[in-house]
C-alpha cells in the first residue's frame, strides 16, 4: 500500500506542481525587431534558433520543442501571389520532392492581407511539416516559415497565429 | 530455487507461490491499467509505420536477446526464476514505463514555467528522467522483493533483477525513440530506424537503463540482504549512495555536458559518449565482479562438506566452479558422448549447484532435504554413467 501511495502520489504530487506554477511564465518575451520596421514578439516559450538556423540580419529565427519558425523582411514591390511564388520556387531546390497544398488567405499583423501555404516533402533540410506565410505591403515582403517534424506543426498552430498577430508591420 | 525436482516436497524454504501474493495482485492491475497505454501507443506505431515497427522490433530483439542472456547467466550459481526475469522485464518495459512519461511530462511542463526555455530545452531531460524514471523502476524491486523475498539473498540478485528491469524499460523506451525518428525521417523510415539504433542501442546501449537500474538495484539488495547483519542506518546509507549513483549516472548521460565534443563528427560523438558513460559503466562493472566474487566464496563454503564426496568429486568441484568451464565441458561430452549425454551433465551440474543451497538452507548436513536432493545428483550420475 505504502508503494502504491509513493507510486501514485508523487505522480499527484507532480501534477499539482505543475498547475500550481501554470499561470508563471519565466520567458519575458522581447519584442525583436528584424528590420525595416518590423517587430516580431516570440510567443511563450520560443527561444532564439539562431545557432541552428541562419536567417542572416533581415530575420530572426525561433525554436520550441524541436518546432522551428524563421521571420524574414525584404523590400518587395510585387504581390502576395508573386512572393508565394518565388519562395516556393526557392524552396523546390531544397526538396526532392515537394508537396504544396493550396495557398489560402490570412490576415498579418491584425490587418495585413497575406497567403499561407502548406508544404511536404523529402528533403534533409526540412522536416515532415511545413508552413509559409508571406504578406507584401508598403514595398517591403515579410515570409514566416515554420518547419516541424510529424503531428508537431499542429501543436503550435496556437503560437504561431499569436506572433503573426503580433506583429508589427510599418504601414 | 531453481526447478530441482525435491525442493518443494520436501519443505526446504523455497519461494511461495507468486499468486499468493497480495504484491503479484498488485503488479497484475497495474500492469493491466498500464497495457492499455503501452499496448494502445504501440498499435498506433503499427498503424503508422508498419516498416519501422517491425524492424524497430527485429532489431531491439536481436540486441536485447543475447544482453538479457548474459545478464541472466552472471549469476551463475543461483540463477533466477525465470517468472521472476519476466515480471521485472515487464515491470520496466510496461508500469515503470507508463508511470515515468507521465510523471516527466508533469514535471517538465512544471519546468518550463519556471524555468527559461532555453535552459529547459537542454537541461530539462536531465533533471526529468532520472527523478521519475529510477523512482519508478526502483518500485519495481521494491514489489518484487514484496512479491519472493527468498529470491533476494545476495547482492547479485538486486543487480541482475535492477538490470532486468532497467532492460524491459530499456527496449520498449528505445522503440519509441525509433519510431520518433521515423516521424521526422519525411519518408526515409528505414534509414532513420536503423539510425538511430546505431546511436542508442551499438554505441551507448551499454551506459542506458540497464546500468542505472544496475547500481539502484545492488544498493536495494544491500539493504535488504543485510538485514540484522548491518545496522539500518549503514544500509539506508548504502543504499541512498547507489540511489543517488544511479540518478547520477543517468543525470550525466542526459545532460547537456560535452555537447560541443558530441555535436561533431562520428569520432568526437564517440568519445564524448565513452567520457560521460564509462567511468559508471566500469563502477557497475566492478561492483558485478564484486558480488560475484563473494557469490563464488559462498557456493566454495556451502559446498565444502560434498566436496570429495560421491556427489561432488575434487574435479567436478573445480568445473563448477567456473562457467567457462562447465561450458567447456559440456562441449567436450557432446563432441564425445552426444547431446542425451550433454542434456544429463548439464542438469547434473544444476543439481550438483543446487547442493549448496540447500546448505544454505537446512541446519544440519543429514537433513532429508538435502539427502533427497544427494539422491537426485546419484541418479543423475548413474544415468550418465549408463549412457557410456
Amino acid at each position: 500500500m505504502i508503494l502504491v501511495a509513493v507510486m501514485f502520489g508523487w505522480m499527484i504530487l507532480v501534477f499539482i506542481l505543475a498547475a500550481a506554477v501554470a499561470p508563471l511564465d519565466a520567458n519575458i518575451e522581447v519584442p525583436v525587431d528584424i528590420g525595416k520596421g518590423v517587430i516580431v514578439t516570440p510567443a511563450d516559450g520560443w527561444y532564439s534558433a539562431e545557432k541552428v538556423w541562419d536567417v542572416g540580419s533581415g530575420g530572426l529565427s525561433l525554436q520550441k520543442s524541436g518546432v522551428y519558425v524563421a521571420f524574414v523582411v525584404e523590400d518587395y514591390s510585387g504581390s502576395n501571389d508573386e512572393l508565394l511564388s518565388e519562395q516556393l520556387a526557392a524552396l523546390e531546390e531544397d526538396f526532392q520532392s515537394l508537396r504544396i497544398l493550396p495557398a489560402g488567405p490570412i490576415l498579418v499583423a491584425r490587418d495585413v492581407p497575406g497567403l499561407v501555404a502548406l508544404f511536404s516533402g523529402t528533403s534533409k533540410y526540412w522536416g515532415s511539416e511545413n508552413e509559409l506565410v508571406v504578406a507584401t505591403t508598403g514595398g517591403m515582403g515579410v515570409v514566416m516559415l515554420a518547419t516541424a517534424s510529424k503531428g508537431q506543426l499542429d501543436q503550435v498552430q496556437g503560437d504561431i497565429k499569436t506572433m503573426l498577430d503580433t506583429l508589427v508591420v510599418p504601414r | 530455487m531453481n526447478g530441482s525436482a525435491s525442493d518443494t516436497s520436501l519443505g526446504v524454504t523455497a519461494s511461495p507461490r507468486l499468486t499468493h501474493q497480495f504484491a503479484f495482485w498488485l503488479f497484475i492491475m497495474l500492469l493491466a491499467g498500464s497495457m492499455m497505454v503501452v499496448g494502445l501507443e504501440q498499435m498506433a506505431y503499427l498503424g503508422l509505420y508498419p516498416g519501422a515497427w517491425l524492424l524497430s522490433v527485429v532489431l531491439l530483439a536481436a540486441t536485447a536477446v543475447p544482453a538479457g542472456l548474459i545478464i541472466y547467466r552472471f549469476d551463475q550459481f543461483e540463477p533466477e526464476p525465470v517468472s521472476m526475469i519476466a515480471i521485472a522485464l515487464i515491470w520496466g518495459g510496461v508500469i515503470a514505463l507508463t508511470f515515468a512519461s507521465v510523471a516527466n511530462s508533469a514535471m517538465l511542463s512544471f519546468l518550463q514555467h519556471v524555468m527559461p526555455a532555453l535552459t529547459v530545452d537542454s537541461w530539462g531531460a536531465a533533471i526529468v528522467a532520472p527523478v521519475n524514471e529510477e523512482l519508478y523502476k526502483g518500485a519495481g524491486l521494491v514489489l518484487m522483493y514484496l512479491m519472493a523475498r527468498a529470491e533476494f539473498d545476495g547482492l547479485m540478485d538486486g543487480l541482475i533483477y535492477g538490470a532486468m528491469i532497467g532492460l524491459g524499460f530499456q527496449v520498449v523506451e528505445n522503440i519509441q525513440y525509433f519510431m520518433l525518428a521515423a516521424s521526422e525521417s519525411a519518408g526515409g523510415e528505414i534509414g532513420a530506424v536503423v539510425s538511430m539504433y546505431f546511436l542508442r542501442v551499438v554505441l551507448s546501449g551499454l551506459y542506458s537503463h540497464v546500468l542505472f537500474s544496475g547500481l539502484m538495484g545492488f544498493g536495494f539488495a544491500y539493504f535488504v540482504t543485510r538485514k540484522g547483519q548491518e545496522p539500518l542506518t549503514k544500509r539506508l546509507g548504502v543504499f541512498a549512495l547507489f540511489a543517488a549513483a544511479s540518478w547520477a549516472a543517468h543525470f550525466v548521460w542526459n545532460s547537456p555536458w560535452l555537447e560541443s565534443l558530441t555535436g561533431g563528427d562520428a569520432a568526437s560523438l564517440t568519445l564524448g559518449i565513452i567520457i560521460k558513460g564509462l567511468p559508471f559503466l566500469v563502477f557497475l562493472a566492478i561492483l558485478a565482479m564484486f558480488a560475484r566474487r563473494r557469490e563464488g566464496k559462498a557456493f566454495a563454503r556451502l559446498m565444502a562438506g560434498e566436496v570429495g564426496t560421491d556427489t561432488v568429486t575434487k574435479e567436478e568441484f573445480q568445473i563448477l566452479r567456473s562457467g567457462r568451464r562447465r561450458r567447456r565441458m559440456l562441449r567436450q561430452v557432446r563432441s564425445a558422448r552426444g547431446p542425451v549425454a550433454r542434456a544429463i551433465l548439464k542438469r547434473l551440474m544444476r543439481e550438483q549447484m543446487n547442493l549448496a543451497l540447500f546448505h544454505g538452507k537446512v541446519e544440519s548436513a543429514d537433513h532429508p532435504a538435502l539427502e533427497a536432493q544427494r539422491n537426485v545428483v546419484r541418479g543423475l550420475r548413474a544415468q550418465l554413467n549408463a549412457l557410456s
